[in-house]
This record gives structure tokens, sequence and C-alpha cells, in this order.
């Protein structure tokens, strides 16, 4: 059942991938199936990005409404998460004054309760999930202070589930920069658990 | 740490299991339907009525509306204290526009002065006086200029330049003049920012800024006549541009520092 919605899915964005590269607008109905293929993994990084769950409803929210507006844009290469993704790159930069502003009143605090660390309890005694958890939370807020260099192309690699091909074709990018920003940061990160 | 564990780690604590709200997705669907159609008609109004009361004037300088505020792109582009500064009293609000080619150039406003921004290094700059201006290009037709993110961005590419009457424009302009520039397409317009060293003390001599497409200030863009100094927009040149007279307070004209920093800018091996 799951993969013949899937498929149906599928075949939705072939269509609207056709339409857009005759230069039309997406439909609705495009909407429905880009919502349904992307959605969650464009709300995850919307919400990493964001940093809470109001300024990232409000950023998933433009980037679909920017991408119905853009979608005579989308490039050849077929690559829509990356031009979903970054569209929202482009709407958090623009925004991030007012963002940052929501972000003082609705601290990320409650955003991490949220979001989780999905898979944190696959370990077996307590004492080594509340490591697993620290261990993760420390993760997180390490890569929340990455420059943006560093920290886009990690969400999009690590939140996103991007391949370094469609990471460096969404940032315009050469795939080597890609793999040196995701190799500093992945650096960065291991310090800060080891240090 | 072995990589393999870190990547295991990573991977777990980056991703998301937060599916976005049906209700969410049903706000985006309602909002496709009612706003983005109007959304784009109202934005190719207004910059066609625009488009309409420059046609009307004949091409003549009007004073911009609709347009972001100096103050407003400077805080548009993250600079607090240089929108603070467009809101001092040494800055000059100017609003003016002229549509050339395909584009509407609006001048929108002015400031110099020490320590206004918060991008770039004092230090590094050996003029501590710098000049900021805003302006805006939009198309005539109103069709939105393309994005950051969009393929086809920076095409055609601008340049935006002060020019100083009795100089070269090859020789003085933002190159020559320590100059660089950020900008950001909000709703289709271009708004850019540019600094240079301080213009101010050229007050006294006129000084203009041209805003056009290409990438250099040349002979092409732009015609200098060596018997009176004046500068004015090449006639001959096809593509879109404007020249603007800047507003400067005479009184902050500094005739000598003025030439010092000439003779340093064109001859910088007699140092």
């Amino acid at each position: 059942m799951q993969y013949s919605i899937e498929k149906t899915v599928a075949e939705r964005i072939k269509i609207a991938l056709h339409r857009a590269e005759r230069g039309n607008r997406l439909e609705n109905r495009d909407i429905d199936s880009l919502l349904m293929l992307y959605g969650k993994d464009i709300y995850g990084f919307c919400l990493r990005l964001a940093k809470n769950k109001d300024n990232a409803d409000d950023l998933y929210q433009e980037t679909f409404l920017k991408a119905l507006e853009l979608s005579n844009k989308i490039d050849k290469s077929k690559n829509l998460k990356g031009f979903l993704v970054s569209i929202a790159v482009g709407l958090w930069k623009n925004n991030r004054r007012k963002y940052a502003r929501r972000q003082r009143i609705a601290p990320e605090a409650e955003l991490n309760e949220e979001m989780g660390c999905i898979t944190c309890t696959n370990t077996s005694t307590p004492e080594e999930i509340v490591i697993f958890k620290e261990r993760c939370e420390l993760i997180r807020s390490a890569a929340d202070k990455l420059n943006d260099k560093l920290r886009i192309p990690l969400y999009m690699y690590y939140t996103a589930g991007m391949t370094v091909e469609d990471i460096a074709s969404a940032l315009r990018i050469p795939q080597g920069t890609v793999k040196s920003r995701l190799y500093k940061a992945r650096k960065i990160l291991k310090n800060v658990l080891e240090g | 740490m072995e990589n393999e564990q870190l990547e295991q780690l990573l991977t777990q604590a980056l991703s998301s299991s937060v599916e976005p709200s049906e209700t969410l997705n049903k706000k985006i669907k309602d909002r496709i339907k009612e706003d983005v159609t109007m959304k784009t008609v109202h934005k190719k109004m207004v910059v066609a009525f625009i488009a309409a009361v420059i046609i009307v004037m004949s091409g003549s300088v009007f004073a911009a509306w609709q347009l972001l505020s100096p103050k407003q792109v400077a805080e548009e582009l993250g600079d607090k204290t240089l929108a603070e500064a467009f809101s001092g009293e040494n800055a000059v609000n100017i609003n003016e526009s002229v549509a050339s080619g395909d584009y509407i150039f609006t001048l929108l406003g002015i400031t110099s002065g020490k320590n206004l921004s918060d991008f770039g290094d004092p230090e590094q700059n050996i003029q501590p006086d710098r000049t900021y201006a805003v302006v805006s290009i939009a198309r005539k037709d109103g069709t939105p200029i393309p994005e950051l993110n969009d393929e086809s961005y920076n095409e055609p590419s601008f340049i935006v330049s002060p020019l100083i009457k009795g100089q070269k424009p090859w020789q003085v302009n933002i190159a020559t003049m320590n100059g660089g520039y950020i900008e950001r397409v909000v709703n289709g317009v271009i708004y850019r920012i540019i600094e240079c060293d301080s213009i101010e003390m050229f007050a006294d001599r006129g000084v203009y800024l041209y805003v056009g497409i290409g990438a250099f200030i040349n002979n092409q863009t732009v015609s200098y006549d060596e018997d009176t100094g004046e500068i004015t927009l090449n006639e001959n040149n096809k593509e879109a541009g404007a020249l603007f007279d800047l507003p400067l307070d005479v009184k902050k004209a500094d005739h000598e520092k003025a030439e010092e920093y000439l003779q340093q800018l064109l001859n910088p091996k007699s140092e």
C-alpha cells in the first residue's frame, strides 16, 4: 500500500516537473505531492534552522509558497528537495532578524524536547540512555553554534537527508567544498564530544 | 572516537522525527489558493504603476514610493549600526528615480562618517571616513528580478559607483576608492548598499552616482569632458544606466584633504 502511494506521488512529481520545464507553474495537486514526499524532511530542516516551532512553521509555509512562485525555475537536475531546501535557506537568511526576535520570545528548549533524538533509546541500560541523550544534546548545541557555512550543509546532510551532490547543486558550490565543509563541521563536533 | 561511531551519533542527533501537522499543510494549500496569485498580480501592479508614472513624466526624475527606505534596507541586510546611521542627522534621504532601458533606478539615500557599519574592519581602511549610498533597481514592466537562489541571479550585473567631477571616471570610481557593496533582492527589487572612502571632501566639486548595467566604469558607460570635467552618460551606450547628482553639503568639502587623497589614489608609487 505504502509503495503504491509513493508511486502515485512520484508520478505526480514527474508530471509537475514536466509542467515546470515548460515554464508553467505548479498546481495544487503538485504541491500535495511535494508536501507528501518532502514535507517531513523540509520541516525537520526548518526546525533545525529556525530553532523554534513558530519560526519553523512560518519558514516551512513560506518555503512551499515560494516554491510555487518559482516553480518555473526548477533546475533541470530535477533535484526537487534541493530546490525546496535552497528556498528555505534563502528565506531564513532574508528573515533572520525576524526569526531571531521570535527566538528570544520562544527559546529553543521546548524544541529540542519536541524534536528529540529519534533513536537515542537504542542503547540498553538507563545510564547509557542518559549518556547518549546528553551527547545528542551536546552535538545539537555545538552544531547550532557553527557558522552558517558549516551549519547549513550539516543540516542538509543529516537532517534533510541530502547527498553531497544534491547539496552542492542546491547551494551552487563545488562538491569538494561541500565535502570540506562537512569534514570541518564533523571535526569540530568530534572535538566537542571528546573535549 | 571512531568515524563510524561519530557518523551514527550525528545522524541520530541531527535527524528529526517530527512531521508537519495536517493543519500546517492545509494552511499552505489554503494560502496558495488565496495568496500567491493575488500577491504576484499586486506586485506587478505596483511596479507597473510606478513605470506608468515615469512614462507620463517623460523619463524625468520623480519621487519614489513603495520602496524600502535606506534604514529598512540596512536592517534587511543585517547592519544595525548603518540602519541607525540612516536615521541620523547626517543622512540624506533622496528618493529619486530614473527610468532607463528596462529598469527603474532609484537613489534612496546617502550618509557618510566613521564607524557607521557593523561590517568591515575599520582598521583595514586607510580612510576611516566612509560613504554609504543605497540604491534600488526594479524592472519597469513589474516582473521580479531573480533572487539570490535563482540561476539567473546577477544577469545582467549592475555597477553602482560614485564619480567625481573633474576626475576621469575610469580612474576615480568605486573600485579605486576602496569600495564594495552588499545587496539583496526583496519583492523582486534589488536593494544595494555601496560603500567607499568618504566622498564628502569632494562636495564643492560636484559628485555623481552612476547606476547601470555593467561590471566596470569605462568610456562605454560614461563620457568625460576633459575641458569642463563634466561627466555625462554616454549617449551611445545602449545598456540601461542613470547618473544622479549627489546632494552633498558643500560645507563638508575639504579641498586640501581631497587633493592629498587624489594624489595617493592616482600616484600610489609616489608614497
